[in-house]
């Protein structure tokens, strides 16, 4: 561009000054990354888990055409409906034992009168930061039933040996048990950050008006806390609705799913019957199911505690 | 001069198309891939390969293993990918199935049927069998799998039992006595093949030679339900411990049962003392004893299988015919067989080896010098035979899912077999 048409270009009004070529573009450049990305990695695998979801397909040769038959076959699968009952517990009892007494511990963290405070806070997160399949390990080794660590002391208390890991009855709270001991410390991390954040006067206010601890707690401290609990409650959700690890190491390559599939979960029972029987269009067909599900209960949470807010 | 200048331009022509002829004579840089899942069979390919090298001057051979617990996985998604699979590849026996889908095996591996020629009769059927697809060999086994019973001596002595020689004996005498005293003869897992090793020991087949599923029919039907019933009863008579899968193969649930004598012995198959037995408990060497296993009076077989693993050779790739010559050299052959045996217990499935005095006259100190080669010896000639079908993870799958509540008794032989019989159909019938 000549120096008179430069000249000439600024004389224009704002509005009819055209935009050099790499300013017009450069926000999409700046933002594509994350969009190929996203594209490659999420979007393309989920329309094809989609579509394959319709078809037989074992990952070699060329897929048949299937129509419903593999959703057929899911919703007429007795151990596919063991494996969404096994799931529904870890859900519940992820968002009804594990988030609560994430809250009380970071109250108990948050505590003016805890010394040590620091070192505590240390220990609650250290699993967060220790290998699931360590974990898992080692809590196997505590549950076993003849040597186990937790049988000894049940045994020393003078009560009867447990079968943790092969009785079909307590197989999920094994599981649960491992859930609570690893998850427990990050989210009181989450709900501690949200318990400092809730000013001081409003406590103060409270007291000089005659309110009891748990009525500072249910009118100041959970109204307080609402942001963190629905960003909590949903990664717990949608975390808990995909366990895997935890059951799958706990078990054992033997049998993952537990005595008589008792701890099965959904993505080890997708896991089965993908990686296990290259049932690709068949998993495929239990993953929508599932992405359908959590999508559904994430967008029921949404609307539960945005009726809160509007209360 | 001129006459001196052609003599010595001739001279160097030739000299020239000498050096070019000689290079061509250099051996040719090959590289010889191989994936498994055990080391052991590293091992032993490795401490051999100077010897093949020597056989084959005309290659330079550079070996590039690989081990990875889901070597056969990896060949899948390889395969599935369009990425090259390895010259060698080691299939665990439990893996084959997937590789019968859709023909897997055939598009992608070797036809060693007519290769193996008439040596297959040299060896035992049952190991042929167990990588055929469609009655064609794609791959070699590493080991007899032929069990025996692995025993403490001491335990049964202070007891006052023998070694029994039948299920019936273990059941109605032996067992209850240990027991009694609190020791379990063996162990009982919910994986579906342990439960097949004892199926098949009395003669009864999942799948049969066509890869059809004939567990339900009217021969093996009530064969399964005789074996269903003998193991829920000795796993409540406390005969059979319960282990889980997963500590089976690792944890310190078994060692320590040694240890401690929960478990008095084991019936398992000869890699079993290798694998797992003397690592686990190295301090009790000279502890242990081996007698053949216990035979079902009803018929059967003289002994156990379980477990394997086949090497195939990549059909599709430049090396196939030396990685044929290789894996021949390596798991074909008296001699191969009898080094196999003595460097990775690897018992040989070929019976003139199976008999050399090389494996037969070994003596094992942790067996207190016992010479386990013998007892092997005599059961080679009768080891089960184990078809495979594509299927083959849908049977194992459901005898898993339904062990646990045969040993907890919550469910009947006739409802634990009618459930595998179900579960294994259906996914037969909706064509997966």
């Amino acid at each position: 561009m000549s120096t008179r048409d430069a000249i000439g270009t600024l004389a224009l009004p704002a509005t009819k000054r055209r935009l050099p070529r790499q300013d017009k573009y450069a926000p999409y450049f700046f933002i594509s990354p994350f969009y190929i990305l996203f594209t490659i990695f999420f979007l393309f695998p989920t329309l094809f888990a989609l579509v394959l979801g319709f078809l037989k397909w074992n990952s070699m040769g060329t897929p048949e055409w299937f129509a419903l038959r593999n959703y057929e076959r899911m919703f007429g699968d007795a151990v596919f409906w063991q494996s969404v009952g096994n799931t529904v517990f870890y859900a519940s009892g992820s968002l009804f034992v594990v988030v609560p007494l994430a809250l009380l511990e970071a109250m108990a963290l948050n505590s003016k009168k805890l010394r040590f405070r620091t070192l505590w806070r240390a220990i609650y997160f250290a699993p967060i930061v220790t290998s699931a399949v360590a974990i898992s390990l080692v809590f196997r080794m505590f549950y076993n039933r003849e040597y186990g660590l937790l049988n000894n002391f049940i045994v020393a208390l003078g009560g009867l040996p447990v079968d943790w890991l092969g009785n079909q009855g307590v197989a999920k709270i094994a599981v649960m048990g491992v859930v609570i001991w690893r998850w427990t410390g990050l989210l009181a991390v989450y709900f501690l950050a949200g318990l400092q954040s809730i000013p001081e006067e409003l406590y103060e206010a409270a007291a000089i008006d005659g309110a009891s601890s748990f009525q500072r707690f249910t009118n100041v401290t959970l109204p307080s806390l609402r942001p963190v609990l629905l960003f909590v409650s949903v990664i717990v959700l949608i975390g808990s609705l995909q366990i895997f690890d935890d059951p799958q190491i706990l078990f054992g390559s033997g049998t993952p799913g537990g005595p008589g599939n008792a701890g099965l979960s959904i993505v080890q029972y997708l896991y089965g019957r993908g990686i296990g029987q290259l049932l690709f269009g068949y998993a495929s067909a239990v993953g929508l199911f599932l992405f359908v599900i959590i999508f559904v209960l994430s967008l029921i949470q949404f609307r539960v505690f945005r009726g809160f807010e509007n209360d | 001069m001129k006459r001196f200048k052609l003599v010595a331009l001739l001279v160097f022509c030739f000299c020239l198309t000498a050096v070019s002829m000689v290079q061509a004579q250099d051996a040719q840089d090959v590289t010889l891939t191989a994936w498994t899942h055990d080391q052991l069979y590293i091992n032993y390919f490795e401490a051999r390969l100077p010897e093949f090298q020597a056989l084959h001057p005309e290659y330079n051979i550079t070996f590039e293993p690989t081990v990875d617990s889901a070597a056969p996985t990896n060949a899948l998604n390889a395969i599935a990918a369009g990425e090259p699979l390895p010259d060698l590849l080691g299939i665990e026996r439990g893996a084959f199935p997937n590789f019968m889908r859709n023909g897997i095996v055939a598009d992608n591996f070797l036809d060693l049927t007519d290769r193996i020629g008439d040596r297959r009769s040299e060896y035992a059927e049952g190991r042929w069998t167990i990588y055929s697809y469609e009655g064609r060999i794609y791959a070699i086994e590493s080991s007899l799998t032929a069990s025996v019973l692995y025993y403490q001596p001491a335990i049964f002595e202070a007891v006052g039992v023998e070694v029994p020689t039948t299920w019936e004996q273990v059941l109605n005498d032996v067992g209850p006595k240990l027991a009694a005293e609190g020791h379990a003869f063996t162990f009982a897992t919910n994986d579906g093949s342990w439960f097949q090793m004892y199926f098949n020991q009395r003669g009864g087949q999942i799948f049969n030679e066509n890869s059809e599923f004939v567990m339900g029919d009217e021969t093996n039907r009530p064969l399964a339900i005789e074996v269903a019933t003998y193991l829920q009863q000795a796993v409540q008579q406390g005969i059979m411990m319960v282990v889980l899968g997963g500590d089976v193969w690792s944890g310190a649930t078994i060692p320590t049962a040694y240890q401690e004598g929960r478990l008095a012995g084991t019936v398992m198959p000869d890699w079993w003392a290798s694998c797992c037995l003397k690592p686990g408990v190295p301090d009790m060497e000279g502890q242990w004893a081996a007698a053949a296993p216990p035979v079902w009076e009803g018929g059967g077989f003289a002994t156990l299988n379980w477990g394997g693993t086949g090497w195939a050779v990549n059909s599709k790739s430049p090396n196939a015919e030396l990685a044929w010559q290789f894996l021949e050299f390596m798991y074909l052959g008296k001699e191969s067989q009898i080094a196999r045996f003595q460097q990775i217990n690897m018992f040989p499935t070929m019976f003139e080896a199976a008999n050399d005095p090389a494996v037969t006259e070994l003596e094992d100190p942790f067996f207190g010098g016992q010479k386990l080669g013998e007892i092997y010896a005599e059961l080679a000639p009768d080891v089960p035979v184990w078809y495979q079908s594509p299927f083959g993870s849908a049977a194992n799958t459901a005898l898993g899912d339904n062990l646990p509540g045969l040993f907890d008794g919550s469910l009947t032989p006739e409802a634990f077999v009618d459930n595998v019989v179900n579960a294994t159909q259906d996914a037969i019938d909706f064509g997966f």
